[in-house]
C-alpha cells in the first residue's frame, strides 16, 4: 500500500527512482532525508500560528502531478523579460534552459552551472551552507522541495568580481498540465568583496493552476555588495510558494526587494541570517493585488553579532476583494549591541472589501539598541485628495496621483535601473488606473 | 470679486461659521484676524471647498472674467481652476510625487480648463525655476517629493511657489505667516506682494499683525464665534496688537 503523503502527487513513485539515476552520493543521500522529513510531517493549517491566516485547504484538496516537460511554450509576453542589457538566466519548469541563457559570454568572475552538475561532486560550500541555513515556517514545502527538486541553477560570484550587467535569473512555468508541481531551485554565491545585482523573476503566461514550490538560497561573503529582487509574477491561477533563505557575513551589505503580483495565493519565507559584524540590510517589498489574490510575506532578520543596521519598509496596494498578510520578524540578540533597525508596513486600501492582517514583531534582547516598527493601513484621506483638488486637479487623477505616489515613493528604494523598469511597468499595466 | 452672504457652515452638525458677510474686490488685499477658534480657518476651507465643511446657508459669489458664479457645492478642483486658491496653514506630504510633476499636473488642468494648449515638460521646467528664484528656493526642490521632509518654512513657500505658478485671481492664504522666522516671511511676502494686481485679490488670514507689517492690506476684520465683529482700515490690526481681542468680544 503507498504512503499516505501530506500532498497529494500522482506518480511519485516513478519520479523518485528517475531521480535517484540522475543523482550523485551527496545529493541523493541529502534528497533522500529531505524526503523523510517531508513525509512525516503534515501541511501547515491555519491552527499553526505562522499560518494563522492563509487557509491552504484548496491546496491540501488537490491532486498534483510533477512537471516532466522543459521546454517553453513561446510565449510573446516572454520577451519583455528578457532584457539585452541583461544577463539572462531561464529555467523553464526548474530546469536551466541554455538556448534562451546568456551563458556563453559571461563577464569575468560570474559562473552559473545547472545546481545537479555544482553538486555532482562534494561542493563543500553548499553543502556546508545548506547545512546551516534553518527551514523555517515553509520547511513543509522546503523539504518537499529539496526531495523532489529536478534541477536548479547555481550562480557564483568569485571574490572581488565587480559584476555589471543585472542578472536576471527567469523561471517559467510553461507547457504544463493542471494542477502540476514545478520546484524551482537557485544557490546563489558570492564571494568575498564582491558586488553584483539580482532579479530573480518567476513568471508564467498560461491559464492554468499550478504549484510553484520555490527555493533559493543565497550565502553573502564578508565585505560583498549583493541587491537582490524576487519578482513574483506568476499566472493568475498560480500559487506561490518562496523560500528564501540568506546567510549574510561581515561588513557585508544586502539590499533586497520583495516584489508580488501574480497568482492567486502566495506565501513568502524571507529569512536573513547576520553571521558577522557590521552588516547592512534592506528588506524592502511591495505588492499591488487586485480581485480575490492572496499575498502571506513572512520575514525573519536574525541579528547575532553586533554594530548591524537593518531596514525594512513593505507596502501594499489592495484593489478588488484583495487580502495581505504581513509578518516581519527581527531578532535582535543579546550580544548584537549597537544594532539600528527600522520596521515598517504600510498599505493603501483601494478595494472596498480588501483586508489587511500585520504584524511587525521586533524581539530585542539587547539593551543598546535602536529600533522603531510601525504598521498602516488605509485609504487615502479626504485632505490628500482635498489638497490636490484645491490645486486645480479633478478628484479622479488625484487619486491616481497619489497611488502613484504610493507606489514610486517604494519602487524608487530600488536602486538598478533594470529591475525597477520592469517592476513599475509590471505595476502600470495590472493598475492602469495609476498611469498618468 | 468675492461676495459673501450670511455664511452658514459647519462641520458633522456642528456649526462654526454663523452669518459671514464679506466684500472683496479685485485689486483688494483684505486681512481677516481673530482668536484661536473664531472660525478662521473654517472660512478659507469653506470658500476653497473641503468636502468635510457642510454649507448650511448663504452664499458665495465669485465674479471672474464677467461671470458671476456661486462657489456653494461645487467641487474644489472646479473653483481652483476658475481662479480661486487656497495656501494651506498645514501643507499636505504627498510622497512619491515629485513636485515638478504635482505643478505640472495642476498648471496643466487650468491650460485645459481654459481651452489653451498644455505647456512641454522643458519650457514648464524653466517657467517654475524661475518662479523658484524669485522665492530664493533651493535647485533640487523640484525633484523632491511634495512637502515630504520640508522644513515648516519650505513648505510655506511652496504654498507660495504654487500661488506663482498658477497666478490665481483670488488668493486666500490660512495663517502662512505662522512657523516661520522673520526671513522666511520676508521672502513670503515679496512673493506675495510681486503677484499682487488690480484684477486679482488676497485674503490674508493671520493670527498676528506681523505680517501685516510687509502686506498691507487695505480692509481689517475680526473674526469671532463665526461672525465678523467688526471690520476697519489697516490701522485696526495695530490697535489689535496692542490691545488683543478681548475689547472687540465683549
Amino acid at each position: 500500500m503507498t504512503q499516505q503523503m501530506p500532498l497529494n502527487i500522482d506518480g511519485l513513485e516513478q519520479y523518485q527512482s528517475k531521480l535517484e539515476n540522475t543523482s550523485g552520493a551527496w545529493l541523493k543521500a541529502f534528497r533522500q532525508k529531505s524526503f523523510d522529513q517531508w513525509a512525516t510531517m503534515a501541511m501547515p493549517t491555519q491552527r499553526d500560528e505562522e499560518w494563522k491566516y492563509l487557509s491552504l485547504a484548496d491546496v491540501v484538496n488537490r491532486r498534483f502531478q510533477i512537471a516532466t516537460r522543459h521546454q517553453l511554450v513561446e510565449d510573446k509576453q516572454f520577451a519583455n523579460y528578457r532584457d539585452k542589457n541583461d544577463i539572462n538566466i531561464v529555467l523553464v519548469n526548474g530546469v536551466l534552459w541554455g538556448e534562451l541563457s546568456d551563458l556563453k559570454i559571461l563577464p569575468l568572475g560570474l559562473t552559473i552551472s545547472p545546481l545537479n552538475a555544482a553538486l555532482a561532486h562534494p561542493h563543500a560550500e553548499i553543502q556546508d551552507t545548506i547545512s546551516k541555513l534553518t527551514p523555517n515556517d515553509t520547511k513543509a514545502f522546503l523539504w518537499m522541495n529539496q526531495a523532489l527538486f529536478l534541477d536548479g541553477v547555481y550562480i557564483q560570484v568569485a571574490k572581488n568580481a565587480v559584476i555589471e550587467p543585472l542578472v536576471h535569473i527567469i523561471h517559467v512555468t510553461s507547457g504544463v498540465a493542471p494542477d502540476t508541481i514545478v520546484f524551482p531551485r537557485t544557490f546563489i554565491s558570492v564571494g568575498e568583496g564582491a558586488q553584483v545585482n539580482i532579479l530573480e523573476s518567476y513568471i508564467g503566461f498560461e491559464p492554468v493552476p499550478y504549484l510553484s514550490n520555490a527555493v533559493t538560497d543565497m550565502r553573502i561573503a564578508e565585505n560583498a555588495v549583493v541587491g537582490y529582487c524576487r519578482a513574483q509574477a506568476e499566472s493568475h491561477q498560480a500559487i506561490h510558494i518562496g523560500t528564501t533563505r540568506i546567510w549574510q557575513e561581515k561588513a557585508s551589505s544586502l539590499d533586497s526587494f520583495s516584489f508580488n503580483h501574480g497568482g492567486t495565493l502566495t506565501r513568502n519565507n524571507l529569512s536573513i541570517l547576520i553571521k558577522g559584524e557590521g552588516t547592512n540590510t534592506i528588506m524592502n517589498g511591495l505588492y499591488g493585488l487586485d480581485g480575490n489574490q492572496q499575498v502571506d510575506n513572512h520575514t525573519l532578520l536574525d541579528i547575532q553579532f553586533p554594530n548591524c543596521t537593518a531596514y525594512q519598509l513593505y507596502k501594499g496596494l489592495l484593489n478588488g476583494a484583495s487580502r495581505a498578510i504581513f509578518n516581519g520578524k527581527i531578532y535582535v540578540h543579546a550580544i548584537a549591541q549597537k544594532t539600528n533597525a527600522y520596521q515598517l508596513n504600510k498599505h493603501l486600501l483601494l478595494g472596498k472589501q480588501a483586508r489587511v492582517d500585520t504584524k511587525p514583531q521586533l524581539e530585542i534582547f539587547a539593551d543598546d539598541v535602536k529600533c522603531t516598527h510601525g504598521a498602516t493601513i488605509g485609504q487615502l484621506s479626504q485632505d490628500e485628495i482635498f489638497y490636490l483638488q484645491s490645486r486645480c486637479i479633478p478628484a479622479q487623477m488625484a487619486i491616481q496621483l497619489l497611488s502613484k505616489g504610493f507606489i514610486d515613493d517604494i519602487l524608487n528604494t530600488i536602486k538598478n535601473d533594470s529591475i525597477r523598469g520592469k517592476l513599475s511597468r509590471l505595476l502600470l499595466k495590472k493598475f492602469p488606473e495609476v498611469k498618468l | 470679486m468675492l461676495e459673501i452672504k450670511n455664511l452658514h457652515a459647519g462641520i458633522e452638525g456642528k456649526e462654526i461659521l454663523k452669518g459671514i458677510n464679506l466684500n472683496v474686490g479685485a485689486g483688494q488685499v483684505h486681512a481677516i484676524m481673530g482668536p484661536n477658534g473664531s472660525g478662521k480657518s473654517t472660512l478659507s476651507k469653506v470658500i476653497a471647498g473641503h468636502p468635510q465643511y457642510e454649507v448650511t446657508a448663504g452664499s458665495i459669489d465669485y465674479e471672474v472674467n464677467f461671470k458671476k458664479i456661486n462657489l456653494v457645492g461645487m467641487e474644489p478642483d472646479l473653483r481652483a481652476r476658475e481662479g480661486v486658491f487656497l495656501a494651506f496653514q498645514y501643507p499636505v506630504e504627498i510622497p512619491g510625487v515629485p513636485s515638478s510633476v504635482f505643478l505640472r499636473a495642476a498648471f496643466n488642468a487650468i491650460c485645459r480648463h481654459q481651452g489653451a494648449e498644455e505647456m512641454d515638460p522643458i519650457d514648464f521646467d524653466k517657467y517654475v525655476r524661475t518662479k523658484m528664484k524669485t522665492l530664493s528656493m533651493n535647485e533640487d526642490f523640484i525633484d523632491r517629493p511634495v512637502n515630504v521632509d520640508f522644513s515648516g518654512g519650505e513648505k510655506k513657500r511652496n504654498e507660495i511657489l504654487q500661488m506663482a505658478v498658477l497666478n490665481p485671481r483670488l488668493a486666500i492664504l490660512d495663517e502662512t505667516d505662522s512657523g516661520l522666522d522673520i526671513d522666511s516671511m520676508k521672502i513670503v511676502a515679496e512673493g506675495v506682494n510681486k503677484l499682487r494686481r488690480k484684477d486679482n485679490a488676497v485674503i490674508l488670514i493671520t493670527h498676528y499683525q506681523r505680517l501685516l507689517n510687509y502686506i498691507q492690506p487695505d480692509f481689517v476684520h475680526i473674526l469671532h464665534d463665526g461672525r465678523i465683529v467688526k471690520s476697519e482700515g489697516k490701522e485696526l490690526a495695530l490697535e489689535v496688537e496692542s490691545r488683543g481681542y478681548d475689547w472687540l468680544i465683549k
